[in-house]
């Protein structure tokens, strides 16, 4: 009785931030949707789903998700492997090199891939630009770093003595690899998968401008019914649509997720230097690098090019607040601002995250338990797979009655941004915190210790890699954010992203430099911060 | 016990920040309710401030179409006080809705044009698009790129200055969705947004792209000076005229600070400053123009329009047809 | 017959082992004793090819440089947590026949001839949370020796039991090793657990060999009873 109690105060306060605000906006603008000129019409919604360019629409949002989700998992798996068990100069650094496409703005990421991709530029010879396999390419650009980092993370910990007794029984690496490593790592590859398609699933910028509006997904539809059209009726059945396909995935993920009971003591394995038998995954590495780096580059380039020659004038001009006082705020302070944001809502992300991941991974006896601790999971996935139009339109229409009048309250977008953030972190967590052997926690239990200091006790040391690199994502997603946060308050305090989007709308090659230069920025303090991320050692928790 | 007691307090941060919320504009508070591009000199705000003993605060995010998506759904209970940037193709589902408190007024305006590379097609000897018609020319193939219109207000405004050049042409057999057709199969690419067509494929864009045609604004020629002379020129007869509007919101909680607010974007200080911050026209005739703008912006002689109300009856319809010819 | 010499190995550049020279002959048990850290399970896994180590490390007079673990044919058994979670009792002893491309029915003779052998005949079905500490090593044990291995590594296999378990799986151990004519390297901080098991011990401190010598000398010294397994309190 004790403990339920405890999971039930643990879990109080982030089921109360998804209420409020997840629940209440999201449904608000739904229900509106079946509200025609003040009456109840539900047959109406229920018609637009007939419709002949709505199925199209769905049709193209799950081949070319599920699409992008596989070339995802297939390169990011050789690279997880290649990046979190061997060791090898400059391995910390492309770690943290490869979060940042997340926090580039959209329409950034648009431009460098349309400037590699069109016609005349260097890419040009493959045609990609405005087919579906520019989108793709976009897609796993964005979310190929969900997959290396969780999965990473989760190889990491893994308990090495498995796969060296089959190794010494006299199974060859691969087979070692598919019977032994493969099945321990399934659940943290479900996870990322699952996390991955959902950000395919709801991207826009990306269909958008890559696909040069020729293709239409569930996502984009939305965003031009409600944004274009005001037509909340279409927008609301979409976004059912989305709310039902979201829980199957999330059922099916949690089917496949699900993993044998752990061992008692871990021994786990330091990273080594690569062997030759390590040069596949090393090659897909590499290959992953280049394909990453390659937009980067251009915006790099595209920063160093003033007027046909080198220069760093773009450079200069990101401390100055700009001629005739244009820009509110100094690109550089811009900067300041959005990685106060980010910290802020890593901060309740990651709180909010572990305490989550703390109530859904513990064992229950009952099975109704088990049941409302799935449902508690699948709940906080949510946020990643209905719109971000929906859901920042929402926030506008329903919380404007005190004491919830908070939509213009300046701490909005740390909250929109964490809870974007929120499942990626329980996701990064739960994985490694099924896997650790629940008699640790009946020994604490047996000398003492409460629920709440049995978990701190014996999960959350345990969970310090993770945690780290849980943290790392929530910062870079927060950094990146543009969608939901595009439709909050944000009186006079751009956060960088931002900047970056209004100096690209601006004609003049100036303003063109001066955007492709923050966002070279942009990438390189995330990079430095998320590498600083990496290297901090959680200190023993273990001396209470 | 202290871990206990540490842990509730980083759960409890966001409530008490939940606590701290904005409180309700108090009378020396204005709230500005406006979009993205957004932009004028912090002196001249500071010196409103002074002079009206207001502090401006400003909610500024998405374009002219979000923004009075905004306002349509929050109105009766604002967001702010007084708004400014919901543009002549939106107005008619503003007012509809009930959002201004009186009639809005108008601010500054600009245009919607086809401007052209003039440096390209000096080098490649052709001589440069003069009319609308002319863009559907096998000589102009694949060389022009324009917005999309739903998901760009330019892009929509070219579709409104196509559906306007109706009236222009009457009694010829022309309809807009046969223009378009006749510009796409004249390799006409049609990006999602103004910063990828002008900034990556307009070959005077930062990018330096393909394409010497693009749908941009009649103020582009002051960007692009070299050697003392313009390298954008406009073709004449196809610019589509855009009016941005300010206005009181009706339910706001200072409603006299709002009238002083819209007041003072009339002023000669404001309307002097709208070209060099947001690149736009003043409303307001006589008021002197930046040196670039004055030598190198060209004004059109005409504008098309189509009335506010028509395009808030058939925008629906208008974008349907026009993505299923585009798609 | 193994052979060690010279053999030296490093982590980050800090030897953990010196220059040591071993050798374990066909059929025979070798005992690794020594304190914690002194590195009797680093020369264990350089021995299963799973440290980087320098000299030489010879079997049959053939050296193993260069030779992977896969291809060693010498089986590892640990304390615990060696065992496949995903898979039965029956389906991890047979993972090694497998491997080697045995039959179906060919394995599951041999499969339930070695749970026999370790006195768990029946628990085939199992999966290996469902069973005790014991039960699992002596699955781990069953599947180690399903293939007749060259060499069998035990790295501490009974220290995560309790005192009666041990000192009877011990006496079992030395008899199926006995048995089947194992050899096999046994890494034990039990002094009695060698005594029970082993023919020759090596004792090591610091990395390096100390002393070697065989045990039935120091056997024959010890009274009567004083190795028999310890009483069960319960029945």
């Amino acid at each position: 009785m004790r403990r339920r109690a405890a999971l039930a105060g643990l879990a109080v306060v982030p089921v109360a931030v998804l209420l409020v605000f997840f629940v209440v906006p999201v449904s608000g603008m739904v229900e509106r949707g079946f509200r025609t000129d003040g009456h109840w019409d539900p047959v109406g919604v229920l018609d637009v789903l007939g419709r002949d360019y709505v199925r199209r629409a769905i049709w193209f949002t799950v081949w070319t998700s599920a699409s992008a989700t596989a070339i995802s998992v297939a390169l990011g798996l050789p690279a997880a492997y290649a990046l979190y068990r061997l060791t090898f100069p400059g391995g910390r650094l492309l770690r943290a090199a490869l979060l940042v496409p997340f926090v580039l703005p959209t329409v950034v990421v648009g431009v460098a891939f349309r400037e590699l991709l069109r016609a005349g530029g260097p890419l040009g010879f493959l045609g990609l630009d405005g087919t579906p396999g520019a989108i793709l390419a976009g897609m796993v650009f964005f979310n190929v770093a969900v997959v290396i980092r969780a999965v990473g993370a989760a190889w990491e910990s893994l308990d090495r003595r498995p796969a060296e007794a089959a190794a010494a029984l006299g199974a060859p690496p691969f087979r070692v690899f598919r019977t032994v490593t493969w099945p321990a790592l399934r659940p943290a590859v479900i996870s990322s998968a699952s996390v991955v398609f959902l950000f395919c699933a709801s991207a826009f910028g990306i269909v958008l401008t890559l696909g040069g509006l020729r293709y239409s997904s569930v996502e984009t539809q939305i965003y031009l019914l409600t944004t274009d059209l005001l037509d909340l009726q279409g927008a609301s059945a979409l976004s059912i649509v989305q709310l039902l396909a979201v829980t199957v995935l999330l059922v099916l993920a949690a089917r496949l997720r699900r993993v044998a009971d752990p061992t008692a003591a871990r021994s786990v394995a330091r990273p080594r230097r690569p062997l030759v038998s390590d040069a596949p995954a090393l090659a897909v590495t590499a290959l992953l690098v280049v394909l990453v780096a390659l937009p980067l580059a251009t915006l790099l380039v595209g920063s160093l090019r003033v007027d046909g020659g080198w220069s760093l004038a773009d450079y200069h001009r990101l401390a100055s607040p700009g001629a005739d006082d244009l820009l509110v705020v100094p690109v550089l302070q811009s900067l300041w601002i959005s990685l106060r944001t980010a910290l802020g809502a890593m901060a309740l992300s990651l709180t909010l995250g572990l305490s989550i991941s703390l109530v859904v991974t513990r064992r229950m006896g009952t099975r109704g338990e088990r049941r409302v601790l799935a449902v508690l999971d699948g709940l906080f996935m949510l946020p990643l797979g209905v719109s971000a139009v929906t859901l920042g339109f929402g926030l506008l229409v329903t919380l404007d009655r005190a004491p919830f009048d908070f939509r213009s309250a300046p701490w909005l977008v740390a909250v929109a941004q964490a809870l974007v953030a929120l499942p990626l972190v329980v996701r990064t967590l739960a994985p490694v915190l099924l896997g650790i052997d629940d008699r640790q926690r009946q020994a604490a239990a047996s000398l003492g210790a409460g629920p709440l200091r049995r978990a701190l006790v014996v999960d959350v040391p345990v969970m310090a890699r993770p945690l780290l690199a849980a943290a790392g994502f929530a910062f870079a997603t927060s950094l990146g954010e543009f969608g939901a946060t595009s439709f909050l308050a944000r009186p006079e305090s751009p956060t960088l992203p931002v900047v970056i989007y209004r100096l690209l709308g601006r004609p003049g090659a100036d303003n063109y430099g001066t955007a492709l230069a923050a966002s070279v920025v942009l990438a390189a303090v995330t990079a430095l911060v998320v590498l600083l991320v990496d290297r901090l050692r959680v200190p023993s928790l273990g001396a209470f | 016990m202290r871990l206990r007691a540490l842990f509730t307090l980083l759960l409890a941060i966001p409530l008490l920040a939940a606590c701290g919320s904005s409180s309700p504009s108090a009378d020396h508070t204005l709230v500005l309710v406006t979009h993205d591009s957004w932009a004028l000199p912090k002196k001249l705000i500071a010196q409103f401030e002074q002079e009206s003993g207001l502090t401006l605060e400003v909610v500024a995010n998405g374009d002219a179409g979000q923004l009075t998506n905004k306002l349509v759904l929050t109105a009766g209970d604002p967001l702010g006080d007084v708004s400014f940037g919901v543009d002549n193709t939106f107005l008619g589902r503003a007012t509809s809705a009930g959002v201004y408190d009186g009639s809005p007024t108008a601010v500054d305006h600009s245009e919607v044009c086809v401007d052209y590379d003039k440096a390209w097609f000096a080098a490649h000897h052709l001589a440069p698009p003069t009319s609308l018609a002319d863009l559907t020319e096998p000589r102009y193939k694949d060389l022009m790129v324009t917005e999309g219109a739903s998901t760009s207000s330019p892009g929509m405004a070219f579709l409104l200055a196509t559906i306007a050049y109706a009236d222009r042409v009457k009694g010829l057999d022309y309809s807009w969705q046969t223009y378009w057709k006749a510009l796409l199969a004249n390799g006409l690419q049609v990006d999602d947004s103004w910063d990828q067509a002008f900034d990556v494929d307009f070959t005077q864009g930062g990018g330096h792209g393909d394409r010497p045609i693009v749908v941009s604004y009649d103020s582009d020629p002051a960007y692009a000076i070299e050697h003392g002379r313009s390298l954008i020129g406009v073709v004449p007869d196809t610019c589509f005229g855009e009016i941005e509007y300010a206005g009181v919101l009706a339910g706001a909680a200072n409603p006299k600070g709002a009238r002083e607010f819209v007041h003072w974007l009339l002023s000669p200080a404001v309307q002097r400053a709208l070209p060099g911050s947001m690149y736009v026209y003043p409303v307001v005739k006589g008021t002197p123009l930046p040196g670039s703008w004055a030598k190198f912006a060209v004004q059109p002689a005409h504008v098309l329009t189509v009335p506010s109300a028509e395009i808030d009856e058939n925008r629906d319809e208008w974008l349907q047809q026009w993505t299923s010819i585009t798609q | 017959m193994l052979m060690l010499k010279g053999v030296g190995v490093a982590y980050e550049g800090r030897p953990f082992v010196h220059d040591l020279d071993l050798e374990v002959a066909d059929g025979e048990v070798l005992a690794l004793l020594g304190p914690s850290g002194s590195g009797k399970s680093t020369v264990l896994r350089a021995i299963a090819g799973l440290e980087p180590a320098t000299g030489a490390i010879a079997w049959d007079g053939r050296s193993l440089a260069g030779v992977p673990t896969h291809r060693r044919g010498f089986a590892l058994m640990f304390q615990d947590g060696q065992l496949f979670p995903h898979l039965t009792v029956a389906a991890n002893v047979a993972y090694p026949l497998r491997l080697r491309g045995m039959g179906r029915n060919a394995r599951r003779s041999r499969v339930d001839e070695l749970l026999e052998l370790v006195g768990l005949a029946g628990y085939g079905d199992r999966l290996p949370a469902t069973l005790s500490g014991g039960q699992r090593q002596r699955v781990a044990l069953a599947r180690a020796l399903a293939v007749e291995p060259r060499l069998l590594l035990l790295d501490e296999p009974l220290s995560a039991l309790d005192a009666a378990l041990r000192s009877r799986l011990a006496h079992d151990l030395r008899a199926i090793l006995t048995e089947s004519r194992t050899t096999a390297v046994l890494v034990t901080h039990d002094q009695r657990e060698a005594l029970v098991v082993a023919d020759r011990f090596a004792l090591l401190d610091d990395g390096r060999l100390v002393r070697a010598g065989d045990l039935a000398p120091i056997r024959a010294t010890i009274p009567d009873g004083y190795l028999d397994p310890l009483p069960e309190l319960e029945q």
